[in-house]
Protein backbone atom coordinates (compact mmCIF):
# COMPACT_ATOMS: atom_id res chain seq x y z
CA UNK A 1 0.00 0.00 0.00
CA UNK A 2 1.93 2.83 -1.30
CA UNK A 3 0.83 6.13 -1.33
CA UNK A 4 2.34 9.84 -1.67
CA UNK A 5 5.28 10.10 0.85
CA UNK A 6 5.59 6.46 0.74
CA UNK A 7 9.23 5.27 0.87
CA UNK A 8 10.46 2.15 -1.16
CA UNK A 9 14.19 0.59 -1.71
CA UNK A 10 15.33 0.74 -5.19
CA UNK A 11 16.50 -2.76 -6.34
CA UNK A 12 17.71 -2.71 -9.37
CA UNK A 13 21.22 -1.24 -10.88
CA UNK A 14 19.83 2.22 -12.05
CA UNK A 15 22.14 3.80 -8.90
CA UNK A 16 19.00 5.29 -6.93
CA UNK A 17 18.71 3.53 -3.57
CA UNK A 18 15.42 4.79 -1.75
CA UNK A 19 12.55 7.12 -3.72
CA UNK A 20 10.13 8.25 -2.50
CA UNK A 21 6.39 8.01 -3.95
CA UNK A 22 4.40 11.01 -5.31
CA UNK A 23 1.81 9.67 -7.89
CA UNK A 24 0.24 6.45 -8.24
CA UNK A 25 -0.45 5.91 -12.14
CA UNK A 26 -3.58 3.80 -11.79
CA UNK A 27 -5.85 7.12 -10.48
CA UNK A 28 -5.99 4.87 -6.82
CA UNK A 29 -5.26 6.39 -3.35
CA UNK A 30 -2.58 3.45 -2.73
CA UNK A 31 -0.26 1.05 -4.99
CA UNK A 32 0.08 -2.87 -4.47
CA UNK A 33 2.59 -4.57 -6.07
CA UNK A 34 2.44 -4.39 -9.59
CA UNK A 35 1.12 -0.79 -10.06
CA UNK A 36 3.27 2.03 -11.74
CA UNK A 37 4.40 5.34 -9.52
CA UNK A 38 5.69 8.31 -10.32
CA UNK A 39 8.50 8.60 -8.14
CA UNK A 40 11.29 11.13 -6.94
CA UNK A 41 14.67 9.28 -6.46
CA UNK A 42 15.76 10.50 -2.86
CA UNK A 43 19.21 8.42 -2.33
CA UNK A 44 21.22 7.39 -4.93
CA UNK A 45 24.96 5.57 -5.51
CA UNK A 46 27.64 8.41 -6.23
CA UNK A 47 27.89 8.55 -9.94
CA UNK A 48 32.02 7.72 -10.53
CA UNK A 49 33.34 10.77 -12.66
CA UNK A 50 35.57 8.45 -14.50
CA UNK A 51 32.85 6.64 -15.96
CA UNK A 52 31.57 8.50 -19.23
CA UNK A 53 29.18 8.71 -22.09
CA UNK A 54 26.31 6.01 -21.84
CA UNK A 55 27.34 4.26 -18.64
CA UNK A 56 27.09 7.90 -16.63
CA UNK A 57 23.82 8.85 -18.92
CA UNK A 58 21.87 5.65 -17.66
CA UNK A 59 22.95 5.95 -13.79
CA UNK A 60 20.23 8.31 -11.85
CA UNK A 61 20.69 11.36 -9.56
CA UNK A 62 18.92 12.70 -6.51
CA UNK A 63 16.25 14.32 -6.94
CA UNK A 64 15.05 12.44 -10.32
CA UNK A 65 10.81 12.47 -10.74
CA UNK A 66 11.01 8.53 -12.88
CA UNK A 67 8.10 6.26 -13.34
CA UNK A 68 8.69 2.73 -11.59
CA UNK A 69 7.13 -0.54 -10.42
CA UNK A 70 6.46 -1.35 -7.40
CA UNK A 71 7.52 -5.00 -6.29
CA UNK A 72 7.40 -6.11 -3.13
CA UNK A 73 5.23 -4.17 -0.44
CA UNK A 74 4.94 -4.21 3.36
CA UNK A 75 1.66 -4.71 3.65
CA UNK A 76 -0.06 -8.14 2.75
CA UNK A 77 -1.72 -8.58 -0.78
CA UNK A 78 -4.50 -11.05 -1.15
CA UNK A 79 -3.89 -13.60 -4.31
CA UNK A 80 -6.61 -15.02 -6.25
CA UNK A 81 -6.84 -17.99 -4.65
CA UNK A 82 -7.17 -16.99 -0.64
CA UNK A 83 -3.05 -16.60 0.03
CA UNK A 84 -2.11 -13.65 1.42
CA UNK A 85 1.99 -12.78 1.37
CA UNK A 86 3.91 -9.89 3.16
CA UNK A 87 7.45 -8.73 2.97
CA UNK A 88 9.20 -7.05 5.02
CA UNK A 89 10.07 -3.91 3.15
CA UNK A 90 8.69 -1.60 0.32
CA UNK A 91 10.59 -2.19 -3.08
CA UNK A 92 10.38 -0.65 -6.47
CA UNK A 93 12.15 -1.02 -9.62
CA UNK A 94 12.58 1.74 -11.94
CA UNK A 95 11.36 2.35 -15.34
CA UNK A 96 11.76 4.88 -18.62
CA UNK A 97 9.26 6.05 -20.96
CA UNK A 98 8.86 3.20 -22.89
CA UNK A 99 7.75 0.98 -19.24
CA UNK A 100 10.65 -0.91 -19.65
CA UNK A 101 13.05 -1.20 -16.34
CA UNK A 102 15.43 1.53 -16.42
CA UNK A 103 18.56 -0.63 -15.27
CA UNK A 104 19.85 -4.29 -16.13
CA UNK A 105 19.54 -5.84 -13.21
CA UNK A 106 17.07 -7.09 -10.38
CA UNK A 107 18.86 -7.89 -6.64
CA UNK A 108 16.22 -9.26 -4.46
CA UNK A 109 12.91 -11.33 -4.67
CA UNK A 110 9.71 -9.86 -6.36
CA UNK A 111 6.26 -10.55 -5.94
CA UNK A 112 4.34 -12.69 -8.83
CA UNK A 113 1.74 -9.98 -9.05
CA UNK A 114 3.62 -8.83 -11.68
CA UNK A 115 3.61 -11.95 -13.89
CA UNK A 116 -0.36 -11.45 -13.49
CA UNK A 117 0.33 -7.64 -14.46
CA UNK A 118 2.07 -8.26 -17.54
CA UNK A 119 5.28 -7.04 -16.47
CA UNK A 120 7.46 -9.65 -18.42
CA UNK A 121 10.35 -7.99 -18.74
CA UNK A 122 10.41 -6.96 -15.11
CA UNK A 123 9.62 -10.86 -14.39
CA UNK A 124 12.58 -11.99 -16.55
CA UNK A 125 15.25 -9.95 -14.97
CA UNK A 126 14.03 -10.83 -10.96
CA UNK A 127 16.40 -13.43 -9.57
CA UNK A 128 13.26 -14.76 -7.63
CA UNK A 129 9.79 -14.49 -7.92
CA UNK A 130 7.61 -15.97 -4.74
CA UNK B 1 -23.86 -23.73 13.38
CA UNK B 2 -21.39 -26.04 14.79
CA UNK B 3 -22.55 -29.20 13.11
CA UNK B 4 -22.69 -27.37 9.56
CA UNK B 5 -18.29 -26.25 10.30
CA UNK B 6 -18.10 -30.00 11.40
CA UNK B 7 -19.72 -31.32 7.98
CA UNK B 8 -17.80 -28.77 6.10
CA UNK B 9 -14.66 -30.13 7.49
CA UNK B 10 -15.46 -33.11 7.24
CA UNK B 11 -15.70 -32.59 3.10
CA UNK B 12 -12.46 -31.01 3.10
CA UNK B 13 -10.72 -32.83 5.36
CA UNK B 14 -9.76 -35.50 2.26
CA UNK B 15 -6.01 -35.95 3.19
CA UNK B 16 -5.65 -35.54 6.74
CA UNK B 17 -5.04 -32.25 7.20
CA UNK B 18 -7.11 -31.64 10.26
CA UNK B 19 -5.10 -33.98 12.17
CA UNK B 20 -1.97 -31.84 11.45
CA UNK B 21 -3.15 -29.02 13.05
CA UNK B 22 -5.02 -30.35 16.51
CA UNK B 23 -4.00 -29.40 19.48
CA UNK B 24 -3.41 -33.21 20.74
CA UNK B 25 -0.89 -34.28 17.89
CA UNK B 26 2.53 -34.00 19.25
CA UNK B 27 3.88 -34.44 15.52
CA UNK B 28 1.50 -32.10 14.57
CA UNK B 29 2.00 -27.98 13.18
CA UNK B 30 2.77 -25.70 16.48
CA UNK B 31 4.08 -22.49 16.28
CA UNK B 32 7.94 -22.36 15.88
CA UNK B 33 7.86 -25.54 13.50
CA UNK B 34 9.28 -25.40 10.31
CA UNK B 35 6.55 -26.69 7.82
CA UNK B 36 6.15 -26.56 3.83
CA UNK B 37 3.37 -26.17 2.08
CA UNK B 38 2.95 -27.05 -1.72
CA UNK B 39 0.08 -25.13 -3.54
CA UNK B 40 -1.33 -25.94 -6.99
CA UNK B 41 -0.69 -22.62 -9.07
CA UNK B 42 -4.23 -22.53 -10.51
CA UNK B 43 -7.62 -24.31 -9.65
CA UNK B 44 -7.57 -26.44 -12.71
CA UNK B 45 -3.55 -27.19 -12.75
CA UNK B 46 -1.38 -29.51 -11.63
CA UNK B 47 1.43 -27.73 -11.41
CA UNK B 48 2.41 -26.54 -7.98
CA UNK B 49 4.76 -23.93 -6.05
CA UNK B 50 6.26 -25.10 -2.66
CA UNK B 51 7.08 -22.65 0.34
CA UNK B 52 8.84 -23.36 3.54
CA UNK B 53 9.03 -21.50 6.42
CA UNK B 54 8.67 -21.21 10.17
CA UNK B 55 5.38 -20.88 11.17
CA UNK B 56 4.49 -17.94 12.93
CA UNK B 57 0.51 -18.00 14.15
CA UNK B 58 -1.86 -20.33 13.88
CA UNK B 59 -5.84 -19.05 13.49
CA UNK B 60 -8.12 -21.66 14.28
CA UNK B 61 -11.61 -20.84 13.17
CA UNK B 62 -13.24 -24.19 12.01
CA UNK B 63 -13.05 -24.41 8.44
CA UNK B 64 -11.25 -20.87 8.29
CA UNK B 65 -8.14 -22.42 9.90
CA UNK B 66 -5.14 -20.33 8.81
CA UNK B 67 -1.56 -20.63 9.37
CA UNK B 68 1.04 -18.06 8.69
CA UNK B 69 4.79 -19.31 7.63
CA UNK B 70 7.84 -16.53 7.83
CA UNK B 71 10.90 -17.26 5.83
CA UNK B 72 13.88 -14.84 4.63
CA UNK B 73 14.21 -15.52 1.08
CA UNK B 74 17.38 -13.38 -0.38
CA UNK B 75 17.59 -11.44 2.49
CA UNK B 76 14.22 -9.98 2.89
CA UNK B 77 11.57 -11.69 5.61
CA UNK B 78 8.21 -12.86 3.57
CA UNK B 79 5.05 -14.42 5.01
CA UNK B 80 2.61 -16.41 3.46
CA UNK B 81 -0.87 -16.72 5.20
CA UNK B 82 -2.84 -20.23 4.20
CA UNK B 83 -5.83 -21.56 4.62
CA UNK B 84 -5.90 -24.97 6.29
CA UNK B 85 -8.27 -25.91 3.91
CA UNK B 86 -8.34 -24.30 0.65
CA UNK B 87 -8.38 -26.95 -2.30
CA UNK B 88 -5.66 -25.30 -3.89
CA UNK B 89 -3.34 -26.60 -1.28
CA UNK B 90 -1.81 -29.88 -2.09
CA UNK B 91 -0.10 -30.68 1.10
CA UNK B 92 1.66 -29.52 4.52
CA UNK B 93 4.18 -31.25 6.16
CA UNK B 94 6.10 -30.52 8.91
CA UNK B 95 10.10 -30.37 8.59
CA UNK B 96 11.20 -29.83 12.19
CA UNK B 97 9.50 -29.55 14.86
CA UNK B 98 9.48 -26.68 17.52
CA UNK B 99 11.92 -28.12 20.23
CA UNK B 100 14.96 -26.58 18.44
CA UNK B 101 13.24 -23.31 18.68
CA UNK B 102 12.17 -22.94 22.13
CA UNK B 103 8.92 -21.20 22.11
CA UNK B 104 6.59 -19.75 24.87
CA UNK B 105 3.83 -17.99 22.41
CA UNK B 106 1.06 -18.69 20.37
CA UNK B 107 2.06 -15.99 18.09
CA UNK B 108 5.66 -15.52 17.15
CA UNK B 109 5.28 -12.05 15.44
CA UNK B 110 8.69 -10.74 17.80
CA UNK B 111 10.60 -12.95 14.73
CA UNK B 112 10.20 -10.14 12.79
CA UNK B 113 12.22 -7.57 14.89
CA UNK B 114 14.41 -10.31 16.82
CA UNK B 115 15.07 -13.47 14.64
CA UNK B 116 17.87 -14.83 16.66
CA UNK B 117 18.79 -17.91 15.05
CA UNK B 118 15.19 -19.74 14.11
CA UNK B 119 15.74 -19.05 10.37
CA UNK B 120 19.36 -20.51 9.82
CA UNK B 121 18.08 -24.57 9.51
CA UNK B 122 16.13 -23.42 6.76
CA UNK B 123 18.62 -23.19 4.21
CA UNK B 124 19.65 -26.88 5.57
CA UNK B 125 16.50 -28.62 5.48
CA UNK B 126 15.25 -27.19 2.38
CA UNK B 127 18.49 -28.71 0.63
CA UNK B 128 17.60 -31.96 2.51
CA UNK B 129 14.08 -32.24 1.34
CA UNK B 130 15.40 -31.21 -2.55
CA UNK B 131 17.44 -34.35 -2.28
CA UNK B 132 14.37 -36.50 -0.98
CA UNK B 133 12.11 -35.69 -3.82
CA UNK B 134 15.36 -36.73 -6.13
CA UNK B 135 15.43 -39.48 -4.76
CA UNK B 136 12.11 -40.29 -5.23
CA UNK B 137 11.85 -39.46 -8.51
Amino acid sequence: MIGLKGTLNVIDNSGAIVAECIRVMSGARFARAGDEIVCVVKRARPINPNLTGQAAAQKVKKGDVKHALVVRTKKEMARPDGRYIRFDDNACILLNNKKEPLGTRVLGVVAAELRQKNWMKAVSLAPRIV
Amino acid sequence: MEMISAQQIEKANHDGRRELFSRKNAEGVRPGSVVLVETFNGPGEKTTSTFMGVCIAIRRKGIDTSFTLRNIVMRVGVEQRFSLYSPLVKNVKVLQKPTELRVRRAKLFYLRDQPGKAFTSLQSLWKQEQLEKQQQK
